[in-house]
């Protein structure tokens, strides 16, 4: 009776392997090695081992030699590389030079060193990491201190950018409560003017200054740290003064002129008298609000699962009397300001491949008699706000809306790439007067450089109707 | 990383090269006039050698006229050092003929290149300790004199690192090549002395005295076993003097037996065969070692594969990526099929089971592309491969009996049984997935014994 074809399958897998060695070695192998092809166990063949071992070692012999060298290519090979090899000759200089220089790096131990005197500053309170200033900033970098001597209650952290930004931060916190001071310096806003139609150029550029205090309570609840589990629903509430004043801009010298600079940014009393109604006048006010987060985003490297929803309610009211920062009669305008965000994703795949949608609202509402908002009480659009297509504060309103859906998908282990596409718009009235075919549209491909935990930074390219835009970030993507 | 032990990178060491080869130039000659003078050593820069292999020769060979020219002829250039039955030529310092080309016992595997056994019982003496890298290791000597280095696993997969090793070893030595004795070995803490003149190098290269409390300090990171022992792998390090590693493209012009470029010889091409068997994605430049030699009356360079720490299922401080294999770090190809399906298309490695067994790391077979593996960076060598240097390869793989494979995963002392198991049945079903590919004539000669032999054993 014939084997049926799965078991005469079943016996040739479990043969294969004695075999190949057998179809080998039959030659040459002494009986010996064919009881060991069977399947004999090691440690019975290593008891009765009496086979001579030499020449299974190295050979110490003189080893075989061509006549002469051989080359690296036939000749042909090197006449038609010629005129390559010609013209990559100052790359090829490039490379002995990086060559020679990453082999005194590595000689000199200079990567460890470095990372021993990064990790050494965190042991003892001290942080650097790249400023977080917001776009077209310059670089910048950001030193915090938080002395373990005092449970890192307590901090100061400085940061600083090229282009001149800085802020400073101090304060004590606790996982439940937190009172900081803030002092910030942004010299070069740029300012379109108000309203999705404003035209891109001419612009303006304003600077403002900010000093506020803060008192920040937080809740959380179900949330569990051993587990590393976030709590499912937060909540913060926060008050406190707060000094702000709109300057002119810093690189627009000449105000009087009206003269434009290399940006063909302006003053913004010439370009925007209304909105420069406020320059150079204090604005004192009393800031209150809360928010209430619930965060069931999840997934390596990218979050990949779940969703977010965050509201948020702020109040810029007159100044109180015992706790303005300089002048209590200075005015400011108010006003509520509400934000709505939510986002949510899917993903399959072991590496996933995302979907992402995402919106957000701003609604401000301002109060009766209130004067004008300055520039930078508005809601902004542009770069990351939103819109990335778009500059930076390309467009601002007391309201604006975004959109946002993004596909984010594995090229390989350390890469992986996002494309994504927005609209939105900003409108003095949202609920009047938003129209969706109106909205601006957004685009844009971005390589993200990971590890399997997270997304390093990003780097790419985003485009709108107005031009394209080269976009690089490193930490803090998601 | 570490060599076979007698590797260093620092400066000091260039020095003392320096200071050997100043000696060997200026004393009188030992044997005769014109006796051989070692190699300069030679040194990797490691970036560079990642950048260089990624980027740069990704680009190079893209744009190589020559290559596109060999390709639309399908005429690839063999290997340079091959005789008329397609075989190495021997002898050679890189690689001697085992299994698959003549018997080797297992007994005889499991002893390799050494006694297998480790440092000797008694006091084991630190002279030296290696703090750069993640994971720290020790230079010792041994009660009998002899010197080895103590290497650790990470602290998340004990076992992982050090079985990787020892397995490895045994493989690599079984499939010809030169490579260093390693066992893994356990120790008390306690019992290592340090010497007097013990140093060790600090994070800013400053060299300084060891004492007890920097030792205890260095093995309070390691995992301990339940009897209070410390896991390790102990490499014997290489006789001789060490030259520094080998690039798997050019050759040494210094040393009058390198005279074929590295890429076309046929032991590095065909190594790729076997390092896909074993998943040794880390086969690269700087995981070889160049010793000098004095045997058999004459002076010259051996030349040593060290490292197989991130080998089998281990990547050395954490298991091997399920990418392993498939794709390199900086794979373009894989990338440009990703990107124009926006990764809609599937990874092979995307539904392969992992064990979850930390001290195996990950391996596997179920995905494993016997003809399109690929190690961590492109490897000169590998890229310069044809089928014939491929099936030389596969026909040392099939050499490896399924007893030579389970007593080469016993020198891994895994506590675990089912670690033991799970490894030998992936590298079992690994090395028929090869024979399949690469000699199908093995391969159908086996079935077709095993289908007689079924049919003649049924009622």
């Amino acid at each position: 009776m014939p084997t049926p074809p799965s078991c005469a399958l079943r016996h040739a897998r479990r043969a294969l392997p004695a075999l190949f060695a057998l179809g080998l070695a039959a030659s040459v192998a002494p009986e010996r090695a064919r009881a060991e092809d069977a399947g004999a166990p090691a440690a019975a063949e290593a008891a009765a081992d009496t086979v001579d071992l030499a020449g299974l070692g190295p050979a110490s012999a003189p080893p075989w030699l061509p006549p002469r060298p051989v080359p690296a290519a036939e000749t042909w090979e090197t006449v038609l590389r010629l005129p390559g090899r010609v013209a990559s000759l100052p790359l090829s200089g490039a490379g002995a030079l990086a060559r020679a220089g990453l082999l005194s790096v590595q000689q000199n131990f200079v990567v460890p060193k470095t990372l021993y005197a990064l990790s050494i500053l965190p042991r003892r309170g001290v942080f650097l990491a790249p400023a977080s200033l917001g776009d077209r900033t310059g670089f910048g970098g950001a030193l915090r201190v938080q002395p373990p001597a005092l449970r890192r209650a307590a901090y100061v952290e400085w940061s600083g950018s090229t282009r001149g930004y800085a802020r400073t931060l101090a304060g004590l916190g606790a996982p439940f409560a937190g009172l900081e001071y803030a002092e910030e310096w942004r010299p070069q806003e740029p300012f379109h003017g108000a309203g999705l139609q404003s035209p891109r150029a001419p612009f303006a550029h304003y600077a403002w200054k900010r000093q506020a205090v803060r008192f920040e309570a937080r809740a959380a609840l179900g949330a569990d740290r051993r587990a590393r589990r976030r709590p499912w629903l937060a909540g913060a509430a926060w008050a406190g003064p707060e000094h702000r004043v709109l300057r002119r801009g810093r690189g627009v010298e000449d105000p009087a002129g009206a003269g434009f600079d290399a940006d063909d940014a302006g003053p913004l009393e010439a370009l925007f008298p209304d909105a420069a109604a406020g320059l150079d006048r204090p604005r004192e006010s009393f800031v209150w609000g809360a928010r209430l987060v619930t965060d069931r985003r999840a997934g390596r490297p990218h979050w990949s699962r779940g969703f977010r929803f965050a509201a948020e309610a702020e109040r810029h009211a007159g100044p109180h009397r015992a706790l303005a920062l300089r002048d209590a009669r200075a005015g400011t305008p108010r006003y509520w300001r509400f934000v709505y965000a939510a986002e949510t994703g899917v993903s399959f795949g072991r590496d996933p491949r995302t979907l992402r949608l995402a919106a957000r609202v701003v609604d401000t509402e301002l109060s009766a008699g209130s004067p004008p908002p300055d520039p930078f009480d508005l809601a902004h659009l542009g770069g990351r706000a939103g819109l990335d297509g778009f500059e930076p504060h390309r467009f601002a309103d007391l309201d604006a809306l975004t959109a946002r859906a993004a596909w984010i998908f594995p090229l390989i282990q350390q890469f992986e790439m996002e494309l994504h596409a927005e609209a939105g718009g900003v409108w003095t009235d949202l609920q009047h007067e938003a129209r969706l075919d109106r909205l601006k549209g957004s685009y844009g491909v971005m390589l993200r450089p990971r590890t399997r935990l997270a997304p390093l930074g990003e780097f790419g390219v985003t485009w709108s109707a107005e031009g394209v835009r080269a976009r690089f970030g490193f930490g803090g993507v998601e | 990383m570490s060599a076979g032990g007698a590797r260093r990178a620092s400066p000091a060491r260039a020095v003392r090269a320096a200071c050997v080869a100043l000696a060997a130039l200026a004393a009188p000659p030992a044997h005769a006039a014109g006796a051989p003078r070692p190699p300069r050593e030679t040194e990797i820069a490691y970036f560079w050698d990642v950048f260089d292999h990624s980027v740069v020769r990704p680009a190079t060979r893209a744009l190589d006229p020559a290559l596109g020219v060999r390709k639309l002829l399908r005429r690839p250039r063999e290997a340079a050092n091959v005789d008329s039955a397609d075989q190495v030529r021997l002898p050679s310092t890189w690689w001697q003929p085992r299994l698959g080309f003549r018997p080797v016992p297992v007994a005889q595997m499991l002893r390799g290149p050494g006694p297998g056994t480790g440092p000797a019982p008694g006091a084991w003496t630190v002279t030296r300790a290696k703090t750069q890298g993640v994971t720290p290791g020790f230079f010792i000597r041994d009660a009998a004199g002899d010197r080895f280095i103590l290497k650790f696993d990470p602290p998340d997969h004990p076992e992982m690192a050090t079985g990787a090793e020892a397995v490895a070893t045994c493989l690599f030595w079984a499939a010809g090549y030169n490579v260093p004795d390693n066992a893994v070995v356990f120790f008390r803490p306690e019992s290592l002395v340090i010497a007097g003149d013990a140093v060790f190098v600090d994070p800013f290269g400053a060299k300084r005295p060891m004492t007890r409390d920097f030792l205890e300090r260095m093995l309070g990171r390691l995992p301990r076993r339940p009897d209070g022992t410390v896991r390790a792998v102990a490499s014997r390090l290489l006789a001789g003097l060490p030259l520094g590693p080998f690039e798997y493209r050019g050759r040494r012009r210094d040393d009058p037996e390198d005279l074929i470029p590295h890429q076309h010889r046929r032991e590095l091409r065909g190594l790729w065969t076997i390092a896909a068997w074993t998943n040794h994605a880390d086969v690269r430049g700087p995981n070889s070692l160049d010793v000098w030699v004095t045997e058999g009356g004459r002076s010259f360079v051996r030349h040593h594969l060290i490292d197989f720490g991130s080998c089998l299922g281990s990547g050395a401080l954490a298991a091997r990526a399920y990418p392993t294999g498939g794709e390199y770090f900086v794979d373009w190809g894989v990338a440009a099929r990703s990107a124009l399906t926006l990764g809609l298309a599937p990874f092979a490695w995307e539904k392969v089971v992992d064990p979850g067994l930390p001290a195996l790391g990950f391996i596997e077979a179920d995905a494993f592309d016997p003809e399109g593996w690929r190690p961590d960076y492109p490897n000169p060598a590998f890229d310069e491969r044809t089928a014939r240097d491929v099936r030389w390869g596969a026909r040392i793989v099939a050499g490896f009996s399924d007893a030579h494979i389970r007593a080469a995963v016993e020198r891994g002392r895994y506590s675990d049984p089912r670690v033991a198991e799970h490894l030998a049945r992936v590298l079992i079903a690994r090395r028929d997935k090869l024979v399949r590919r690469w000699l199908p004539e093995i391969a159908a000669a086996a079935a077709d014994s095993a289908a007689a032999t079924s049919a003649g054993a049924a009622p």
